[in-house]
Protein backbone atom coordinates (compact mmCIF):
# COMPACT_ATOMS: atom_id res chain seq x y z
CA UNK A 1 0.00 0.00 0.00
CA UNK A 2 1.49 3.21 -0.97
CA UNK A 3 0.79 7.22 -0.03
CA UNK A 4 -1.81 8.56 -1.85
CA UNK A 5 -1.02 11.54 -4.25
CA UNK A 6 -3.10 14.04 -2.88
CA UNK A 7 -1.84 13.33 0.84
CA UNK A 8 2.02 13.04 -0.64
CA UNK A 9 1.29 16.80 -2.42
CA UNK A 10 -0.08 18.37 1.36
CA UNK A 11 2.87 16.90 3.43
CA UNK A 12 5.51 18.63 0.31
CA UNK A 13 3.63 21.62 0.74
CA UNK A 14 3.11 21.62 4.58
CA UNK A 15 6.90 20.59 5.43
CA UNK A 16 8.12 23.72 2.86
CA UNK A 17 6.03 25.90 4.79
CA UNK A 18 7.63 24.08 7.93
CA UNK A 19 11.01 25.32 7.06
CA UNK A 20 9.62 29.11 7.37
CA UNK A 21 7.71 28.20 10.90
CA UNK A 22 11.47 26.38 12.30
CA UNK A 23 13.62 29.29 11.05
CA UNK A 24 10.75 31.86 12.48
CA UNK A 25 11.92 32.30 15.96
CA UNK A 26 15.75 32.62 14.64
CA UNK A 27 14.69 35.42 12.37
CA UNK A 28 12.42 37.14 14.97
CA UNK A 29 15.59 36.57 17.49
CA UNK A 30 18.10 38.56 14.87
CA UNK A 31 15.39 41.41 14.59
CA UNK A 32 14.63 41.86 18.28
CA UNK A 33 18.51 41.26 19.46
CA UNK A 34 19.06 43.76 21.69
CA UNK A 35 18.10 41.93 25.34
CA UNK A 36 20.72 39.76 25.30
CA UNK A 37 21.53 38.35 28.40
CA UNK A 38 17.89 39.17 30.18
CA UNK A 39 16.80 35.66 31.90
CA UNK A 40 14.01 37.81 33.40
CA UNK A 41 12.13 34.80 34.48
CA UNK A 42 15.16 33.31 36.03
CA UNK A 43 14.34 32.30 39.80
CA UNK A 44 14.83 29.25 41.98
CA UNK A 45 11.51 28.43 42.86
CA UNK A 46 10.00 28.55 39.11
CA UNK A 47 13.45 26.52 38.34
CA UNK A 48 12.99 24.06 41.45
CA UNK A 49 9.09 23.32 40.43
CA UNK A 50 10.00 22.52 36.74
CA UNK A 51 13.05 20.51 37.60
CA UNK A 52 11.03 18.33 39.55
CA UNK A 53 8.36 17.77 36.93
CA UNK A 54 10.92 16.86 34.50
CA UNK A 55 11.67 13.90 37.36
CA UNK A 56 9.21 12.92 39.68
CA UNK A 57 6.65 15.40 39.08
CA UNK A 58 4.89 14.16 35.94
CA UNK A 59 4.93 10.65 37.20
CA UNK A 60 3.32 11.46 40.33
CA UNK A 61 0.41 14.17 38.94
CA UNK A 62 -0.37 10.88 36.52
CA UNK A 63 -1.16 8.63 38.90
CA UNK A 64 -3.03 11.19 41.29
CA UNK A 65 -5.26 12.37 38.31
CA UNK A 66 -5.47 8.59 37.03
CA UNK A 67 -7.17 7.38 40.44
CA UNK A 68 -9.43 10.46 40.06
CA UNK A 69 -10.75 9.37 36.88
CA UNK A 70 -10.65 5.73 37.80
CA UNK A 71 -12.90 6.86 41.21
CA UNK A 72 -15.24 8.14 39.28
CA UNK A 73 -15.77 5.45 36.51
CA UNK A 74 -14.16 7.17 33.62
CA UNK A 75 -13.01 4.62 32.40
CA UNK A 76 -16.61 2.81 31.59
CA UNK A 77 -15.58 -0.48 32.52
CA UNK A 78 -13.28 -0.46 29.72
CA UNK A 79 -9.96 -1.33 31.28
CA UNK A 80 -9.69 -4.86 31.12
CA UNK A 81 -6.28 -7.04 32.35
CA UNK A 82 -5.19 -6.73 28.86
CA UNK A 83 -5.28 -2.74 28.66
CA UNK A 84 -4.20 -2.74 32.48
CA UNK A 85 -1.06 -4.76 31.49
CA UNK A 86 -0.42 -3.12 28.01
CA UNK A 87 -1.03 0.53 29.92
CA UNK A 88 1.03 0.33 32.64
CA UNK A 89 3.72 -1.68 30.79
CA UNK A 90 4.23 1.34 28.58
CA UNK A 91 4.15 3.85 31.33
CA UNK A 92 6.96 2.22 33.64
CA UNK A 93 9.17 1.02 30.86
CA UNK A 94 9.55 3.79 28.77
CA UNK A 95 10.58 5.71 31.82
CA UNK A 96 13.74 3.36 32.35
CA UNK A 97 14.77 2.99 28.73
CA UNK A 98 14.50 6.59 27.07
CA UNK A 99 16.25 9.29 30.12
CA UNK A 100 19.08 6.63 29.65
CA UNK A 101 19.38 6.79 26.07
CA UNK A 102 19.44 10.34 26.15
CA UNK A 103 21.32 10.80 28.92
CA UNK A 104 23.70 8.64 26.34
CA UNK A 105 22.70 10.75 23.49
CA UNK A 106 23.71 13.97 25.07
CA UNK A 107 26.63 12.92 26.94
CA UNK A 108 28.24 10.60 24.92
CA UNK A 109 27.14 11.32 21.51
CA UNK A 110 26.48 14.54 20.77
CA UNK A 111 30.66 15.54 21.77
CA UNK A 112 31.53 13.18 18.71
CA UNK A 113 28.84 14.84 16.65
CA UNK A 114 29.40 18.17 17.57
CA UNK A 115 32.56 18.57 18.79
CA UNK A 116 33.04 21.92 20.71
CA UNK A 117 29.63 23.06 20.04
CA UNK A 118 28.25 22.67 24.35
CA UNK A 119 26.81 25.59 25.20
CA UNK A 120 27.78 28.02 22.35
CA UNK A 121 24.40 29.36 22.23
CA UNK A 122 24.23 30.06 25.93
CA UNK A 123 24.19 33.43 25.33
CA UNK A 124 20.65 33.38 23.64
CA UNK A 125 18.31 35.34 26.11
CA UNK A 126 15.56 33.00 27.89
CA UNK A 127 12.40 33.98 26.25
CA UNK A 128 14.00 33.78 23.03
CA UNK A 129 15.49 30.26 23.91
CA UNK A 130 11.71 29.27 25.21
CA UNK A 131 10.39 30.80 21.77
CA UNK A 132 12.90 28.27 19.99
CA UNK A 133 12.47 25.29 21.99
CA UNK A 134 8.81 25.48 22.01
CA UNK A 135 8.91 25.25 18.18
CA UNK A 136 11.64 22.85 17.75
CA UNK A 137 10.03 20.59 20.11
CA UNK A 138 6.33 20.45 19.13
CA UNK A 139 6.46 21.19 15.32
CA UNK A 140 8.71 18.12 15.37
CA UNK A 141 6.52 16.33 17.12
CA UNK A 142 3.50 17.42 15.00
CA UNK A 143 5.38 16.45 11.95
CA UNK A 144 6.35 12.89 13.44
CA UNK A 145 2.48 12.05 14.84
CA UNK A 146 1.21 13.46 11.34
CA UNK A 147 3.63 11.17 9.44
CA UNK A 148 2.64 8.24 10.90
CA UNK A 149 -0.86 8.68 10.29
CA UNK A 150 -0.78 9.71 6.92
CA UNK A 151 2.01 7.50 5.25
CA UNK A 152 0.67 4.15 5.53
CA UNK A 153 3.21 1.94 6.62
CA UNK A 154 4.26 4.23 9.70
CA UNK A 155 0.81 3.35 11.10
CA UNK A 156 1.22 0.27 12.41
CA UNK A 157 3.92 1.71 15.25
CA UNK A 158 1.60 4.35 16.18
CA UNK A 159 -1.72 2.15 16.28
CA UNK A 160 -0.93 0.82 19.83
CA UNK A 161 -2.15 4.51 21.19
CA UNK A 162 -5.62 4.83 19.13
CA UNK A 163 -6.62 1.48 20.19
CA UNK A 164 -7.45 2.51 23.53
CA UNK A 165 -11.16 2.67 23.37
CA UNK A 166 -11.43 5.37 26.64
CA UNK A 167 -9.21 8.33 27.23
CA UNK A 168 -7.49 9.50 30.59
CA UNK A 169 -4.35 8.95 32.32
CA UNK A 170 -4.13 5.49 31.98
CA UNK A 171 -3.53 5.36 28.11
CA UNK A 172 -1.41 8.80 27.70
CA UNK A 173 1.97 7.05 28.00
CA UNK A 174 0.60 3.94 25.60
CA UNK A 175 2.57 3.81 23.01
CA UNK A 176 4.33 1.15 20.42
CA UNK A 177 8.15 0.75 22.31
CA UNK A 178 9.91 2.01 18.86
CA UNK A 179 7.16 4.68 18.38
CA UNK A 180 8.92 6.09 21.85
CA UNK A 181 12.58 4.94 21.16
CA UNK A 182 12.54 6.98 17.57
CA UNK A 183 10.48 10.05 19.43
CA UNK A 184 12.35 12.80 17.11
CA UNK A 185 11.89 15.66 19.38
CA UNK A 186 13.27 14.60 22.22
CA UNK A 187 16.73 13.97 20.59
CA UNK A 188 16.33 17.72 19.08
CA UNK A 189 15.41 19.29 22.58
CA UNK A 190 18.20 17.40 24.01
CA UNK A 191 20.44 18.62 21.14
CA UNK A 192 19.68 22.01 21.85
CA UNK A 193 19.86 21.35 25.39
CA UNK A 194 23.93 20.37 24.68
CA UNK A 195 23.87 23.51 22.29
CA UNK A 196 23.35 25.60 25.35
CA UNK A 197 19.26 26.16 25.38
CA UNK A 198 18.74 23.93 28.47
CA UNK A 199 17.05 26.13 31.18
CA UNK A 200 14.79 27.21 28.68
CA UNK A 201 14.05 23.12 27.78
CA UNK A 202 13.33 22.71 31.70
CA UNK A 203 10.42 25.20 30.96
CA UNK A 204 9.09 24.27 27.81
CA UNK A 205 9.20 20.45 27.97
CA UNK A 206 7.28 21.03 31.33
CA UNK A 207 4.53 23.07 30.18
CA UNK A 208 4.26 21.03 26.94
CA UNK A 209 3.81 17.52 29.30
CA UNK A 210 1.00 19.61 31.68
CA UNK A 211 -0.75 20.03 28.56
CA UNK A 212 -0.65 17.19 26.66
CA UNK A 213 -1.96 15.61 30.01
CA UNK A 214 -4.27 17.65 30.18
CA UNK A 215 -5.69 17.04 26.58
CA UNK A 216 -5.58 13.41 27.26
CA UNK A 217 -7.39 13.73 30.50
CA UNK A 218 -11.06 12.18 31.02
CA UNK A 219 -11.81 15.37 32.92
CA UNK A 220 -12.95 17.68 30.76
CA UNK A 221 -11.36 21.12 32.02
CA UNK A 222 -12.21 22.84 28.95
CA UNK A 223 -15.97 22.35 29.38
CA UNK A 224 -16.29 25.49 31.29
CA UNK A 225 -14.73 27.93 28.86
CA UNK A 226 -17.80 26.66 26.18
CA UNK A 227 -20.61 26.95 28.54
CA UNK A 228 -19.98 30.22 29.84
CA UNK A 229 -20.39 33.36 27.67
CA UNK A 230 -18.20 35.59 29.24
CA UNK A 231 -15.30 33.18 28.67
CA UNK A 232 -16.35 32.34 25.38
CA UNK A 233 -13.29 35.03 24.18
CA UNK A 234 -11.10 32.72 25.79
CA UNK A 235 -12.10 29.49 24.61
CA UNK A 236 -11.69 31.05 21.18
CA UNK A 237 -8.06 31.45 21.84
CA UNK A 238 -7.72 28.39 23.68
CA UNK A 239 -8.82 26.01 21.59
CA UNK A 240 -6.62 27.57 18.58
CA UNK A 241 -3.72 28.10 20.28
CA UNK A 242 -2.92 24.64 22.36
CA UNK A 243 -4.81 20.94 22.40
CA UNK A 244 -8.05 20.76 24.96
CA UNK A 245 -9.87 17.91 25.69
CA UNK A 246 -12.12 18.46 22.94
CA UNK A 247 -10.21 18.25 20.03
CA UNK A 248 -7.63 15.82 20.89
CA UNK A 249 -10.39 13.45 22.16
CA UNK A 250 -11.91 14.25 18.64
CA UNK A 251 -8.21 12.41 17.74
CA UNK A 252 -9.07 9.66 19.46
CA UNK A 253 -12.95 9.34 18.52
CA UNK A 254 -13.03 5.93 16.62
CA UNK A 255 -15.54 7.67 13.94
CA UNK A 256 -15.77 11.07 12.25
CA UNK A 257 -19.34 10.44 11.02
CA UNK A 258 -20.75 11.80 14.30
CA UNK A 259 -18.95 15.64 13.21
CA UNK A 260 -17.24 15.59 16.35
CA UNK A 261 -14.11 12.95 15.80
CA UNK A 262 -11.59 13.86 13.59
CA UNK A 263 -9.16 10.70 13.84
CA UNK A 264 -7.74 11.52 10.64
CA UNK A 265 -6.23 15.28 11.60
CA UNK A 266 -6.05 16.99 14.88
CA UNK A 267 -2.40 15.74 15.22
CA UNK A 268 -1.00 19.06 17.43
CA UNK A 269 0.45 18.14 20.96
CA UNK A 270 1.03 21.42 22.63
CA UNK A 271 0.10 23.81 20.31
CA UNK A 272 -2.87 23.22 18.09
CA UNK A 273 -1.62 26.40 15.77
CA UNK A 274 0.03 24.02 13.77
CA UNK A 275 -2.96 22.34 12.62
CA UNK A 276 -4.80 25.60 12.56
CA UNK A 277 -2.10 26.54 9.51
CA UNK A 278 -1.88 23.17 7.60
CA UNK A 279 -5.74 22.76 7.70
CA UNK A 280 -5.31 19.31 9.63
CA UNK A 281 -7.35 20.60 12.36
CA UNK A 282 -11.39 20.41 13.14
CA UNK A 283 -12.27 22.56 16.61
CA UNK A 284 -15.11 21.20 18.37
CA UNK A 285 -16.29 22.12 21.63
CA UNK A 286 -18.56 18.41 22.05
CA UNK A 287 -16.58 14.86 22.96
CA UNK A 288 -17.00 12.00 21.21
CA UNK A 289 -19.08 9.29 21.87
CA UNK A 290 -16.92 6.43 21.88
CA UNK A 291 -13.11 6.10 21.34
CA UNK A 292 -10.64 3.95 19.64
CA UNK A 293 -10.15 2.55 16.32
CA UNK A 294 -13.11 0.14 15.00
CA UNK A 295 -11.13 -2.62 14.31
CA UNK A 296 -9.21 -2.90 17.21
CA UNK A 297 -9.14 -7.02 18.08
CA UNK A 298 -8.08 -6.83 21.61
CA UNK A 299 -4.52 -7.68 20.49
CA UNK A 300 -2.13 -9.61 22.68
CA UNK A 301 -0.38 -6.77 25.14
CA UNK A 302 3.13 -7.46 24.18
CA UNK A 303 2.29 -7.29 20.26
CA UNK A 304 0.80 -4.36 20.70
CA UNK A 305 4.07 -2.69 22.81
CA UNK A 306 7.02 -5.16 20.80
CA UNK A 307 5.52 -5.21 17.19
CA UNK A 308 7.04 -5.65 15.06
CA UNK A 309 9.48 -7.87 17.31
CA UNK A 310 6.28 -9.57 18.69
CA UNK A 311 3.19 -10.33 16.38
CA UNK A 312 -0.73 -10.81 17.44
CA UNK A 313 -2.09 -14.05 17.18
CA UNK A 314 -5.30 -12.45 16.33
CA UNK A 315 -6.59 -13.22 12.41
CA UNK A 316 -6.97 -10.16 10.48
CA UNK A 317 -5.39 -7.80 13.29
CA UNK A 318 -3.11 -5.20 11.46
CA UNK A 319 -0.25 -6.61 14.08
CA UNK A 320 -0.99 -10.15 12.88
CA UNK A 321 2.08 -11.87 10.32
CA UNK A 322 0.36 -10.89 7.11
CA UNK A 323 -1.91 -8.58 8.41
CA UNK A 324 -3.22 -5.63 6.69
CA UNK A 325 -0.83 -2.56 7.09
CA UNK A 326 -4.36 -0.24 7.93
CA UNK A 327 -6.88 -1.74 8.98
CA UNK A 328 -9.28 1.11 7.94
CA UNK A 329 -8.53 1.03 4.11
CA UNK A 330 -9.55 -2.71 4.15
CA UNK A 331 -12.59 -2.30 6.14
CA UNK A 332 -13.76 0.55 3.16
CA UNK A 333 -12.62 -1.45 0.57
CA UNK A 334 -15.23 -4.08 1.65
CA UNK A 335 -17.79 -1.39 2.02
CA UNK A 336 -17.03 -0.43 -1.29
CA UNK A 337 -17.41 -4.18 -2.78
CA UNK A 338 -20.36 -4.69 -0.68
CA UNK A 339 -21.89 -1.47 -2.27
CA UNK A 340 -21.09 -2.88 -5.79
CA UNK A 341 -22.17 -6.55 -5.05
CA UNK A 342 -25.58 -4.94 -3.94
CA UNK A 343 -25.53 -2.89 -6.99
CA UNK A 344 -24.91 -5.85 -9.25
CA UNK A 345 -27.45 -7.79 -7.12
CA UNK A 346 -30.35 -4.61 -7.75
CA UNK A 347 -29.29 -4.62 -11.80
CA UNK A 348 -29.96 -8.38 -11.86
CA UNK A 349 -33.09 -7.70 -9.95
CA UNK A 350 -34.16 -5.30 -12.05
CA UNK B 1 10.59 -10.76 12.79
CA UNK B 2 11.46 -11.31 9.10
CA UNK B 3 13.54 -9.70 6.88
CA UNK B 4 11.14 -7.20 5.75
CA UNK B 5 10.31 -6.19 9.39
CA UNK B 6 13.84 -4.85 9.55
CA UNK B 7 13.87 -2.74 6.32
CA UNK B 8 10.37 -1.63 8.01
CA UNK B 9 12.68 -0.38 10.85
CA UNK B 10 15.21 0.91 9.01
CA UNK B 11 13.04 3.05 7.19
CA UNK B 12 11.01 4.11 9.77
CA UNK B 13 14.76 5.12 11.62
CA UNK B 14 15.39 6.95 8.72
CA UNK B 15 12.23 8.86 8.93
CA UNK B 16 12.91 9.68 12.35
CA UNK B 17 16.66 10.98 11.71
CA UNK B 18 15.24 13.57 8.46
CA UNK B 19 12.53 14.97 11.40
CA UNK B 20 15.40 15.24 13.94
CA UNK B 21 17.87 16.66 11.64
CA UNK B 22 16.51 19.12 9.52
CA UNK B 23 15.30 21.48 12.41
CA UNK B 24 18.21 20.99 14.10
CA UNK B 25 20.23 21.91 10.78
CA UNK B 26 17.64 25.11 10.60
CA UNK B 27 18.21 26.22 14.37
CA UNK B 28 22.50 25.44 14.34
CA UNK B 29 23.08 27.39 11.43
CA UNK B 30 20.92 29.96 12.41
CA UNK B 31 21.89 30.77 15.58
CA UNK B 32 25.63 30.40 13.74
CA UNK B 33 24.76 32.81 11.89
CA UNK B 34 23.13 35.07 14.57
CA UNK B 35 26.35 34.54 16.51
CA UNK B 36 28.96 35.07 14.54
CA UNK B 37 28.12 37.97 11.82
CA UNK B 38 25.59 40.03 14.26
CA UNK B 39 26.69 39.97 17.44
CA UNK B 40 30.09 42.04 18.93
CA UNK B 41 32.78 39.10 19.74
CA UNK B 42 30.65 36.56 18.43
CA UNK B 43 28.21 36.90 21.34
CA UNK B 44 30.59 36.20 24.05
CA UNK B 45 29.56 39.41 26.34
Amino acid sequence: MTIQKETAVKIFRDATISLFLYALPVLLLFLFIPDIGQQPWRNKGAEGVFKNLGTWGLPAIMVVVGIVEFAFRLYENKWNKNERVLDIVCFVIPKVIIRPLITFFTLKLLPVILPGAKDIFSWVPFGWAFLIIAVADDLTQYWYHRLHHQVPWLWRFHRTHHSAPYMGMAMASRQNVIYTVFFSQIYLTAALTYLGLGYAALFVTGIKSLITLGAHSSIPWDKPFYKYRVLHPVAWVLERLISTPATHHAHHADTADDGVGNYKGNFGNMFFIWDVIFGTGIITRKYPSSFGIKHYKQEEWYAQFLWPVFKSKKAGSELAVNGPMVGDDVAVQRKDEWEEEDFVKLGSLA
Amino acid sequence: MTFRDIILLAKKILVGIIVFLIPLLIFYYGLKFVQHDLLPMGGNR
